[in-house]
């Protein structure tokens, strides 16, 4: 029997939706889960529906922040001795006109969606590297590879001389992740760590429910092969399986867990 | 972090080429997880080996039948099919495992155009007519699981065999046709794009140290890939948790192909 129960992982951006689904997966699969995020209020609603025999921790950090980032790693250590577990699945994006997109909107997404992840990564390596074993999955999107078509959505609508409405930042950071995926993986193999990332298509969370009109929503499934939209847990259970002993080969790859949306 | 117990209680997986190595590790492994399971192999030299894979299930309890074929041969899949359903149930999970075995490095100007037809016969005709064959029976279902064994030269365009090369990219085009066509019925289409997985047949590639060596220099994982590495990502993809993962091919490669 190895030392699995033992195990501790971080979640960032575990307040809600798919992060809240992947936190809970592995706290009910016995890991010990710390979760971070900005706000204290969504991560609370997260602990309370952790299992009672192994609650989830929660801490407040503002992951763009090098101070916070130590912080939240440094008090996982205290409380647990070890980090086996990263999942970098903290994400935002920014919606704008394309003319009229702001440098500032462009390093806010990129410093939580790219920049995070890689920092978090570095923070959590030397605990890893001490047992000789770890686990990073980044939270990438069918964005990653694909470009937007802004038929299918109401939100991207023309702006006439601004160009339209895009979100640039974040289709470049989920590209980011699928590279960084590979040359971090690359860099810790030697450590017995692997990195993959988990790609969501579509999803419905308590969050995004009700968002688009039905036309769309419609639309969208249509597109879907499986004919529907995914759950959080069904991406929890795609990280669950990277963060196994059973997935000690797989290092650098991609999961894409989007019902086929991609091969449309 | 164990997977719930049981996970594949109530499925019948056909495994095709599952005598040794990847197959048989894999037909050990649904099986262990609650899957009925269908131990095919090619001909009578398997014919021992893939016994063993069978009873080895039925010692730990489990139901498994050996069951023999040639995948090429249409007559032979549909009897196949029929003696598993017959015997065990209509199969809802299939594994396309089998595949010519081409081991050593022909250069593609030396391959005969009836080598060339037998290896694409075997391993794209071959899977074609499986899916069609268990087809009717996950279509009913509702629900379905068809996985295949994809190859990591497809990405990397290894040198030689390309016969062997064409017919694995073949089957990833093809699966993301079947996983559209099949999705509303509610059945996943996969590909695993399988790395250096050891194997006794490697020894035609030469000295075995050497090909280690070469081998761990390419990929960021230094050690060998095992059967067992690749039955894992399969009762992934087998069970509930990968309801909505489909057309998909997912390398499991040791980190390989992406340096």
């Amino acid at each position: 029997m190895d030392d699995r129960q033992e195990r501790v992982a971080i979640v960032t951006g575990a307040g809600t939706g798919i992060g809240q689904a992947i936190a809970l997966k592995l706290a009910e699969a016995g890991v010990r889960t710390f979760i971070v995020g900005r706000r204290p209020a969504p991560l609370e609603e997260t602990v309370a529906r952790s299992p009672k025999a192994n609650p989830i921790v929660a801490l407040s950090a503002d992951i763009t922040n090098p101070a916070d980032r130590g912080r939240a790693v440094q008090a996982a250590l205290e409380k647990f001795g070890r980090i086996d577990i990263l999942i970098n699945n903290a994400g935002v994006s920014s919606i704008a006109p394309l003319l009229s997109s702001t440098e500032e909107e462009w390093r806010r997404v990129m410093a939580t969606n790219v920049d995070a992840a890689f920092f978090m990564s570095q923070a959590v390596l030397p605990s890893m590297r001490e047992r000789q074993w770890g686990r990073i999955v980044n939270i990438g999107s069918v964005y990653g590879v694909l470009a937007l078509n802004p038929a299918l959505y109401d939100a991207f609508t023309d702006e006439g001389a601004l160009g339209p409405k895009r979100q640039p930042a974040y289709h470049t950071s989920k590209g980011a992740i699928l590279n960084l995926t590979r040359d971090l993986a690359a860099a810790v193999a030697r450590w017995k760590i692997t990195v993959n990332t988990v790609s969501p298509g579509m999803v419905i969370t308590e969050q995004s429910d009700g968002i688009l009109s039905p036309e769309v929503e419609r639309k969208l499934c249509d597109m879907t092969p499986l004919g529907r939209f995914g759950k959080p847990e069904e991406i929890a259970y795609a990280v669950r399986f990277l963060a196994s002993d059973e997935a000690a080969f797989i290092t650098g790859a991609e999961i894409r867990v989007d019902g086929g949306w991609t091969i449309w | 972090m164990t997977h719930p117990p049981g996970r594949l209680e109530g499925e019948v997986a056909l495994v095709t080429g599952a005598a040794r190595n990847i197959g048989a590790a894999t037909a050990i492994r649904l099986a262990a997880e609650g899957a009925a399971v269908a131990v095919h192999y090619h001909s009578e030299a398997s014919r021992a080996d893939a016994e063993a894979v069978a009873s080895g299930i039925r010692a730990e309890r489990g139901r498994a039948i050996a069951i023999a074929g040639d995948v090429a041969r249409e007559d032979d899949v549909a009897a196949i099919v029929a003696a598993v359903t017959e015997a065990l149930g209509g199969p809802t999970i299939l594994v396309n495992n089998a595949a010519a075995s081409v081991a050593g490095a022909a250069p593609w100007h030396i391959l005969k155009p009836k080598e060339w037809d037998a290896v694409l016969r075997a391993n794209v005709t071959g899977t074609f007519l499986f899916a069609r064959a268990v087809y009717p029976f996950m279509q009913r279902r509702g629900r379905g699981r068809i996985i295949t064994m994809g190859s990591v030269r497809s990405p990397l365009g290894r040198p030689g065999n390309a016969h062997y090369t064409a017919s694995k990219s073949a089957l990833e085009g093809m699966g993301r046709v079947l996983a559209r066509e099949m999705g509303p019925d509610g059945i996943t289409v996969n590909t695993i794009i399988v790395g250096a997985i050891r194997t006794a047949a490697e020894a035609a590639y030469g000295d075995p140290a050497e090909v280690d060596r070469q081998l761990l220099e390419l990929q960021s994982i230094k050690r060998r890939g095992e059967p067992r590495d690749i039955a894992g990502i399969v009762a992934f993809l087998a069970s509930r948790d990968a309801d909505f993962i489909t057309g998909q091919s997912i390398t499991v490669d040791g980190g390989w192909s992406m340096t």
